[in-house]
Formats: structure tokens, C-alpha cells, sequence
């Protein structure tokens, strides 16, 4: 009982002391110096604040890395599409090059689709009666022939391509000017061929294949493509010349059609756009199917204007 | 035995000291924060009793008013009269009771918090009071919570119930 008691007694004590502690340090506590304690506590703090900040950075860092990789990934795409650009600006600046020196009336076209498989046989272009088309209406591209409308709608047309084997055009070789029908053949080695050249006519690989001006549906001079192969057909009599076509049948987005074929006279190679040549020879040989043509241009009476 | 409770009682409040200094925002709930130190205060009231209670609190009442930089001594009597409190309340309640924690808890950062606000804070009057009322119960019922849950979530992960087995004064 005396020892509960002097432990009660020992409690209040210590309070007493405490309380008296307390009050002596609220009156002459402004001459002791605490400043340590904080101190003494920032220390303490240091190891885990520092700890804190590295998740916070690691956490912030994540966050900064998902965000430059949506940043990079919306780049790409800018990129991308001012690539697409940047080359569809280049296709039409060519096709401006092309287009302007024309004499002739051409009217531009946006390719909607193409059809034919395995190869390109057609494509669909916007414009139809609108827009003056006609069938039988020459297609070009600034590289040279597609092929011609075969048939008009409304506001659209389709356009039988080089490689449909029903379209056939009469050409000429320059400079030799063996004369000859370009016709595609799906047969053995589908491609493009001039065929019903004489043995006897020079034909040299990379020359420039045009529309001659035995052909009633095209004008003369108009590039077809280049000579790829020499052969002979099955008799042994004739040639038969694998074409490469000037113009990309398959990867053109604009083609022009030709609405005054009839009072075309020679066609007039573009000065200044390429003419499509897979090789220095294929070069050279375009610039002096160029000179050819132009001399023969030169030469010729102009065409009568109904 | 001694040894053994002046160790908890210092790991106890450098893990108050920590909590309280480094992640007092993850903390805050509507602006309200949890009053760590008397926390501290109450579980060790709790389990050391009168004596314990009075000089940890008076212990613990000094180093918040070193922080604090003025009134010193105010806290440490206001520290020192809780433990004094608590560690009688648990001597004659069931201390290990979760209510009688909750209520602890609450009434003690409540006094303490009040007698802070009194004798610390500069006031106009009544109405500063009134306006640190809200807050001070907010932070008295965040505190209240608190305790009980952390008691529990320790014993749940097998830290030795401390409220049963330490006893400074035994």
C-alpha cells in the first residue's frame, strides 16, 4: 500500500518537476540556445529526404519519358507527313514543268484507283463529260504515254493502260526510226513490246520508244519508254523489243488528259522534266531523242486548226 | 527493461520525427494533418505510464518547441500534463481497447492542440480560436483514426503487441 502510494507520490513528482521545468524554461528559456535541435533533425531527415526526392525525380522522370515518347511518336508522325508532302510537292513541280510548255490543251486528272491484277491493267480518273473527256482521249504523265480513255462517266473515266493487252500503239524507235506496235503481252515474259520490226532496222538497247505519226489516236513523238531487250519473235522474221514504259504505271497520283488530240501535231518532249531514264544510257539516248524530235518539230508544217 | 523502452520510445519518435517531416503532404487529407507526435505520445503514455508518459511528453513537448523557436517550455508542460493523463487512464482502463485509444487519441491532440493555439499562436481574440477550431478537430479526429489503424496494421504484420509487453515502470 506505503509503496503504491510512494509510487503515486513519484508520479506527481515528476510532473511537478516537469510543469516547474517547463515554466522556469518559458521564462528564461530565451537565453538558451535550441537552435540545434532543428539542426539536429534536418541531419536526421537528410538520408530519407534525400530518399524521397530520388523516388519523386524517378517518379517525375517516368512521367518526363512517357511524355517525350508520345512527343517522339508525334514527331514521327509530322515527319512522315512532311515527307508526304515534300514528295508530293516534288511531284507536282514536275508535273508544272510538264505541263506548262504544252501547246496542246491537257487537262489534269487525280488517279482514283487502279484495277487489274496481277498487273495495271486501268485506271479510274476524277473528271468525265464534265470535264470534256471523250473516249479515245490521250493520258499522259510528265514521264510520257499511260494509255487512252476508254470510257467516260459523269464525273469520272477509266483509262485503258500501256498494259492492257488490247491497247496497241504504233511507234517509232529514235533515232533509228524503225517503226513498229507497242502492245502488252501476257504471255511467257509479260511486258511491254514493240513488235513488227524488221531485222533489218537498228535498234539499240536504251533507245527511246514514241508514238508515231501513223497513229490516228495519239500524236507523234509522244515518249512510250525505252528499249529494254532485243529479241526475235517465234518465225525468226521480225523483232520482238522488250519496252520498259517511260512513265511509273503503277505509282502515279495525276495524269493529264489530252482533250485536243486531233489538233496535236508532234509532241514536244518536256525541256526541262525527266524523261523517265533508269540509266546514263537511257540519258543520253532521251536527249537525243529530244534533239530528234525537235528537229522533226522544226521541220513540220503546224497543225490545222479545224 | 528500462533500456529496452527508452529504445522504443526513441525509435518511436525518430519514426514520428521522419513521418512528420518527410512525408507530411502524402499525409494531408483536405489540408488536415495527423498530430504524429502525440500519437507518439499516447501509445507510449500507454504503455509506460504516468511517469514514462509525463518526461517522454515533456521530452517530446521540448523538441516542438525547439522547432518552433519561441514559447519554449509551453509545450513541453502541455506534452508532459498528456502523458501524465494518458499514462493514468491506461493504468485503470483496458488500454489495449481500440475506443479507448480512438479517445485518447482524440482528446489528447485536442488539449494539446488547444493549449498550443492559446499560448503560441497570435491571435485577435476569440474568432482566430474559432477559425483554428475546424482544423484542430479535424486534425484531433485524423490522429484518432490513425492510431488504432497503425496499432493494428503493426500487430497484423506480427510486431509484438507493445500496449501487453513493454512496461518502463514494471
Amino acid at each position: 500500500m506505503s509503496s503504491a502510494r510512494g509510487g503515486e507520490r513519484r508520479e506527481w513528482v515528476v510532473l511537478v518537476g516537469c510543469l516547474v521545468t517547463s515554466i522556469l524554461l518559458f521564462a528564461f528559456g530565451g537565453k538558451v540556445d535550441v537552435g540545434w535541435v532543428p539542426r539536429a533533425e534536418v541531419a536526421l531527415l537528410w538520408p530519407a529526404e534525400e530518399t524521397r526526392r530520388f523516388l519523386e525525380d524517378l517518379a517525375s522522370l517516368r512521367g518526363e519519358n512517357e511524355h517525350l515518347r508520345r512527343e517522339i511518336a508525334h514527331l514521327e508522325q509530322e515527319r512522315a507527313l512532311l515527307l508526304r508532302a515534300g514528295a508530293e510537292n516534288e511531284r507536282l513541280r514536275r508535273t508544272l514543268d510538264f505541263a506548262a510548255p504544252r501547246a496542246a490543251t491537257v487537262r489534269p486528272a487525280r488517279v482514283l484507283g487502279v484495277f487489274g491484277e496481277p498487273w495495271a491493267l486501268s485506271y479510274q480518273i476524277s473528271g468525265g463529260n464534265d470535264r470534256g473527256f471523250k473516249v479515245g482521249q490521250a493520258v499522259v504523265a510528265p514521264e510520257g504515254l499511260i494509255g487512252r480513255i476508254s470510257a467516260v462517266g459523269g464525273d469520272e473515266s477509266s483509262v485503258a493502260l500501256l498494259s492492257d493487252p488490247a491497247l496497241a500503239v504504233a511507234c517509232e524507235v529514235i533515232p533509228s526510226g524503225a517503226r513498229g506496235t507497242v502492245r502488252f503481252r501476257a504471255e511467257e515474259r509479260p511486258a511491254l513490246y514493240l513488235f513488227h520490226v524488221p531485222l533489218t532496222d537498228t535498234v539499240r538497247v536504251g533507245d527511246l520508244v514514241v508514238t508515231s505519226g501513223a497513229s490516228t489516236l495519239f500524236p507523234a513523238g509522244l515518249p512510250v519508254g525505252f528499249v529494254a531487250r532485243l529479241g526475235r519473235d517465234p518465225d525468226g522474221l521480225l523483232q520482238e523489243i522488250e519496252v520498259r514504259p517511260a512513265a511509273p504505271l503503277t505509282r502515279l497520283r495525276e495524269v493529264f488528259v489530252v482533250v485536243d488530240t486531233e489538233r496535236l501535231g508532234s509532241w514536244q518532249l518536256p525541256p526541262s522534266a525527266e524523261v523517265h531514264a533508269g540509266s546514263a544510257a537511257d540519258s543520253a539516248h532521251a536527249d537525243t531523242a529530244r534533239a530528234v524530235v525537235r528537229a522533226s518539230a522544226a521541220a513540220a508544217a503546224p497543225p490545222s486548226h479545224p | 527493461m528500462i533500456k529496452n523502452a527508452l529504445g522504443l520510445f526513441v525509435v518511436w519518435l525518430v519514426a514520428a520525427l521522419v513521418v512528420r517531416g518527410i512525408f507530411s503532404d502524402l499525409l494531408a487529407v483536405a489540408g488536415v494533418r495527423p498530430d504524429l507526435l502525440t500519437l507518439v505520445l499516447v501509445y507510449w503514455a500507454l504503455a509506460a505510464g504516468p511517469v514514462g508518459g509525463t518526461l517522454g511528453g515533456f521530452l517530446m513537448g521540448l523538441i516542438a518547441d525547439a522547432e518552433l523557436s519561441r514559447g519554449l517550455g509551453v509545450q513541453a508542460g502541455l506534452f508532459a500534463i498528456a502523458g501524465f493523463g494518458i499514462g493514468q487512464a491506461g493504468r485503470h482502463l483496458i488500454r489495449e481497447h481500440l475506443v479507448l485509444q480512438l479517445a485518447l487519441l482524440f482528446v489528447g491532440t485536442l488539449f494539446i492542440g488547444l493549449g498550443r493555439l492559446i499560448a503560441l499562436v497570435p491571435h485577435d481574440g476569440f474568432k482566430s480560436l474559432l477559425f483554428s477550431l475546424p482544423l484542430l478537430l479535424g486534425s484531433a479526429l485524423y490522429t484518432a483514426l490513425l492510431g488504432p489503424a497503425l496499432y493494428w496494421l503493426l500487430r497484423q504484420i506480427g510486431l509484438p503487441d507493445l500496449l501487453r509487453n513493454v512496461h518502463a515502470e514494471e
